[in-house]
Parts: structure tokens; sequence; C-alpha cells
């Protein structure tokens, strides 16, 4: 029920930035269909109302498909228009208008349901996954005819308030003007989150019903850096948040003054900064930041269209590879579960299961294609190749066999073969206590914190019930790392860090200390990561991390940390939580 | 008529976007074009009639074309059929 009054509400800090504005509720995930017999007079209104629709939408779908440059969009509404366009839909759904005289919306229904239920009547997860792709495609052209899903609604340029996202609804949504997000689910790492995060655009998720407690042109405080919704605010709170406003905006402009400078401490030690990017249109954004390279490339979205075209992903590896050059750019291998390959596949526990490097090496094809990608793709010399998921010396032996073998073969048939380096993430355990024989395998390592927390913990971080166990400044997670950059240290090999502690100004003081050589972060928060490193000193910050091992819990270690942050950078938790 | 059978490649067989492909294909030739598979028949110009069809990787179905311009109907969604559908 909607509130009326004033109310602050918790979730989780996806994308920071503090907007005032108006709300509008986006509904979109099962709309309520309600049913209803035409009187014969409103029949012929109720075709024209869904062939009318169903026409203006295609041509709205067909100018955003004109607009959008991403390809993964382009198919997704390619699908939407052709079923707006299916011929045999259409007339099942006006046959039911006319002949039983149901309105548009639950001949819609039906007609999709029909076919849903006819799908769920096989017995395999391949069927049952068909059906409920028809389900979700039915629901969207019901929310089209409702005129939810109009054009309007992305024209719209205040705060969305949605159930959950989906990574097409966020991709219209950071082309559109829309000033913020808020939904009732969905996790930091998700990869509507991603893309919100890289462009900019604040977000809040998990606030519980918020779809509910406001209506549209409700005024709302979205602060998106703490994760905090306020509804209904009261002129008082208005007034303190356009002065917080105004002092975000004030702090964001003095991070922009350092964008030319290196990231170095203030005694001295260059820490090399990199983005985490998904997809490669992300890589243009870096060059407002200023000249940065690549330490996450993540290649799954390319793995969902490309995994069977070497061509293709050699021509998206090229291009971000010259686009960040002299800067390097570090490929992640497919980082997928064994449910994209065998359809018939299920996991009782995913996490642990078939995933990242296990899936590569029992799907050698696709590995390679990738492989020879990369290989043929670093013309300029500034690629690595990095493996997920490792916890096996064989592992890693294996895939740089495979590595070189293909590079080999390569050889035969080109001149000017450029080896990329060859790095491994850790994020395993088992990874870290097998470092020093790792170590002789590859060029470089990247510490994936969420993953290595997660492993560490033993804590889903999407879990509704545990998640908040999920910390990576629980000392024990900190004791790996320092193993680790000790390790890399002694056998002279990069040591980067990507994940979100090194995008979390408490992890990065903590990952300075330890000796890291390069931090890898959203581009959203490096020039926020940059101001912090060049207010630390070494020299404390590796007493802070000493310390911070010692400690017996992950508040003792944020309490230290938070200490020094104070003293050094405080503007910057002013804004961070 | 011109008939012809053609093995499913990709691996999540005809799901949304493989049946947009051939429906895309379907309604720029004026002949009919019909899908079976088993005893199950549908429209191939249809999205929603082709997700119907129960054809995972490995099967086969039968392409069925009938009009003006069946020849080339048929030619090019056997050939879409054949590639794939650029999936894995």
């Amino acid at each position: 029920m909607r509130s009326s009054q004033e109310l602050k509400l918790k979730g989780i800090p996806v994308s920071p930035g503090i907007v005032i504005a108006p709300v509008k509720i986006f509904k979109r995930k099962r709309a309520q269909v309600k049913e209803r017999i035409l009187k014969p007079t409103e029949i012929e209104d109720e075709v024209s109302k869904f062939t009318k629709g169903t026409e203006k939408l295609i041509s709205v779908l067909n100018e955003l498909k004109m607009e959008t440059k991403e390809e993964n969009l382009a198919r997704l509404l390619d699908v939407e228009i052709s079923i707006l366009n299916d011929t045999e839909m259409q007339n099942d759904v006006i046959l039911l208008i006319r002949n039983k005289r149901r309105n548009a919306e639950s001949a819609i229904s039906s007609v999709f349901n029909n076919r849903k239920e006819s799908l769920l009547k096989h017995e395999s997860s391949y069927m049952r996954e068909r059906a409920n792709e028809l389900e979700r495609l039915g629901m969207d052209l019901i929310a089209m005819i409702n005129d939810d899903y109009s054009r309007e609604d992305f024209g719209f340029d205040g705060i969305i308030a949605t159930e959950s996202l989906s990574i097409e609804q966020a991709l219209r949504i950071v082309r559109s003007n829309a000033k913020g997000v808020v939904t009732e689910v969905g996790g930091r790492t998700e990869h509507s989150a991603l893309i919100l995060r890289n462009f900019e655009v604040p977000t809040v998720f998990g606030i519980e019903k918020i779809t509910k407690l406001v209506e549209d042109g409700d005024t709302m405080i979205l602060d998106g850096g703490k994760g905090v919704v306020i509804i209904n605010p009261m002129d008082s709170t208005l007034n303190r948040y356009f002065f917080i406003k105004s002092g975000y905006e004030r702090y964001e402009s003095g991070l922009a003054s350092e964008r030319d400078l290196p990231a170095i401490t203030v005694d001295g030690k260059e820490i090399g900064l990199y983005a985490n990017i998904d997809i490669p249109e992300e890589a243009d954004r870096l060059l407002d930041l200023g000249k940065y390279g690549i330490g996450l490339f993540r290649t799954e979205m390319v793995f969902n269209e490309y995994s069977s075209d070497e061509e293709k992903q050699y021509q998206i590896y090229y291009d971000i590879a010259k686009k960040v050059y002299p800067n390097s750019v570090t490929i992640r291998s497919f980082d997928v579960g064994g449910d994209k390959f065998y359809s018939d596949y299920t996991e009782e526990n995913p996490f642990l299961g078939l995933r990242g490097i296990r899936v590569l090496l029992e799907e050698q094809e696709v590995f390679e294609r990738q492989i020879r990608a990369v290989i043929r793709a670093n013309v300029h010399s500034n690629i690595r190749f990095m493996i997920p998921m490792v916890s096996n010396y064989e592992e890693v032996l294996e895939a740089k066999k495979i590595f070189l073998r293909n590079k080999k073969l390569l050889e035969k048939q080109q001149n000017n073969v450029n080896q990329p380096r060859f790095g491994v993430m850790i994020e395993v355990p088992s990874a870290v206590f097998i470092l020093e024989h790792i170590a002789e395998l590859v060029d470089f390592v990247s510490i994936g914190t969420n993953d290595l927390t997660q492993y560490t913990l033993a804590v889903n971080r999407k879990s509704l019930r545990v998640s908040k166990l999920f910390n990576h400044l629980h000392p024990a997670v900190l004791k790996l790392i320092q193993i680790t950059t000790d390790i890399c240290r002694e056998k002279n090999i990069v040591v980067a860090s990507c994940g979100e502690m090194a995008s979390d100004p408490y992890g990065v003081v903590l990952l300075v200390g330890f000796g890291i050589d390069e931090i890898s972060c959203p581009s959203s928060r490096i020039l926020e990561v940059k101001s912090l490193i060049r207010r630390i000193n070494l020299s404390d910050a590796e007493q802070i991390a000493a310390e911070a091992v010692k400690k017996s819990n992950h508040r003792a270690v944020k309490d230290l940390v938070g200490e020094y942050l104070k003293s050094v950078m405080p503007e910057l938790l002013e804004f961070y939580e | 008529m011109k008939e012809r059978k053609v093995p499913i490649k990709n691996k999540l067989g005809i799901h949304a976007r493989p049946a947009t492909l051939i429906a895309q294909t379907a309604n720029q030739f004026e002949s009919d074009v019909y899908i079976c598979k088993d005893d199950i028949e549908v429209n191939g110009k249809s999205v929603l009639g082709l997700m119907m069809l129960v054809a995972p990787q490995g099967s086969e179905i039968t392409i069925r074309c009938e009009g003006a311009d069946e020849e080339e109907a048929i030619e090019a969604i056997s050939k879409i059929i054949e590639e794939g559908f650029g999936e894995e």
C-alpha cells in the first residue's frame, strides 16, 4: 500500500550518485491479466486496439533497433518484432476476440498459455525452457498492448522503479533519459547491475515492495552510493539532500581534476589502474576518463553470441586491443557453467560444479577457437589471456599446453605471431595454497575477490538469507590475499586484483598495503580509486594490512581501515558506505 | 511441391531466435512453408508455431514449400538451418 509518511529504505548500493526526481513504476513482469466478456458493440474496437497497438509497437521496436549499436539488444528486439508480426498469432487472438468476445489482453494470454501448456507436456528440461521463453514473450506482448512499454517510458527523465531488471531493460535504460533506477530484487554483481554502474545510472537494488509503496509522479530521493531510497521526503529532508547532492557534485568534479595524473602513492609507488568491462562499447567511455588499459574484459557476452565464430571474436579482441594501445587488455576466457553446453544438464550446486576452466577443458573446440582469436588479435603485443576458476595445478598445465599448441599451429599459418601473456584468476582458496607451483606456469595472476570471498566463507552472495555473511574484509580472505601477493613478489610475477574489493575504498587501502601491482575496477570508480591511491602512504598501508590480518572479524578490520580513510580522504566516506 | 530433410545442428535447437530467423526467411517468399517434425506440422512463417516443435540438437526436421518460388524458398531455409543459425 502506498505510504504517505516519509520512509527511508535501505537496499543494495549498485551504482553511486544522488538523484531527487519523480518516480515512474515500470510494471512488466507478470502484469495482471483481467478477463472480460465484451459487449457486442465493443468487439471491433477491441480488435483494433490489438492491431493498432501491435503495429505501433512494431514501429517503436524497429526504431529502437535502428538506434542501438548493441547487437545483443538488436537480436532480442528482432525476436519480439517477429512475434508481433506473426500472422498465426494475430489470427488466433482476433478469433478469440470476435468469437468468444474476450478482451485483447486475456485473448493474448490464452493464445500464449495454450502453447506453453502443450510444451510443458514434454518432460525434458529442453522443452521447459522453451515454455518459459514463450510465457515471457506473451507477457511482453500484453505489457506492450497495455502501453506499459511505450516509448515514453524511455523518454521519461525521472527514477524508474521496477520489480526486477533484465539485461535488455538495463541496456534500454542506459540509452534513455532515466536518471535513476530502483528495483525490488537483484544483486550487485548481476549483469544488469554492471551495465548500470558502467554507464553511471545511480541505482539501488533490493528495496522490497518499492513498486507498491509509491505511485507515478511521487518525489523520491535515491542515493546510489549508500543504497538508500527515501519516499515522500519532508521539506527538511529534501533540503538536506539538495545540499548533499551539490557536495557530491563538487566532490566528483574534484576527482575529475586528477584525471590526467598517475595513480601513485604519496611515497612514490605507482599502481597500475585498469578498468573492468563487459561489452566492447564500454572501452569508448574509458577515453573520457583519461587513458587506461582494461584489467578484466569479461567475455561471457561474446560467448553468448559468437562462441562458434573465431573471425568475429578476432575482430572484437583486435578492436579492443587497438583502442586501448599502448595500454594492455586482459581478456578473461569464457567463465560459464556447464548448463550453457548441455541443455539437459543442471548442477545441484553450480558454484561447485562444472564451471570456468572445468568447462573449457571439456569443450576444447570452443576454448581453442577463443585462444586462436586472442593470439591472432595480439598484433600490438598488448593482450593478456586469463583463465578463470582454477583450483588445480593440472588444469593450468593443460590449459597452457592447449594455449601453446595453438600458438605453434598459428605460427605455421602466418608470420609475426605474438604470444599473449598468460595468466590465471586466483579465486579458489586451493589455488592460493599451490600458487608457488602455478606461478611457474604463468606471467601474471589476478585475484578475483568476489569468488575468493564466496569460496572462502562458503557464502552465496546472492542468497537472500546468508548474503549478509559475505564480506571481503573478512580476515580469512585478507590472509589469502596476503599469501598470494607474497608469493607473487617472491616469484617476480605481476599480481593484479579485480572484483568488488578493488573499488571499495577499504579494500583499496588493504590491497595497496599487501603490495598489489595493479587494480582493475568498474570505469565509474576509476577516478575515485585514483584519488584515494594518491592520498595513501604505502608504508602506512603496509602497516594497516599487517594489522588487519590479525583481527578476529571484518568489523574490526573496517574500523581499523576507516580510521585511516578518515584521516586521508574524509570526503570519500561521506559518499560511500 | 518441394520437400527436404535437414538436421538440427545447434545445441539449443529451435528456440526463439532460430524460430525468428526461420520465420523471417520464410516470409520473404510467396510460397507456403511448412516445417514438420514427427507427426507435428507447423506454419514456417509463424514464430510461435515453430517454437512448438520438439527439435533438439541431432534431430531431423522436414521442410515443405509449395508455390511459385518454392525452389528458392527451400534453398534459403535449408541454408540457415544447416548453418546452425550461427549458433554453437
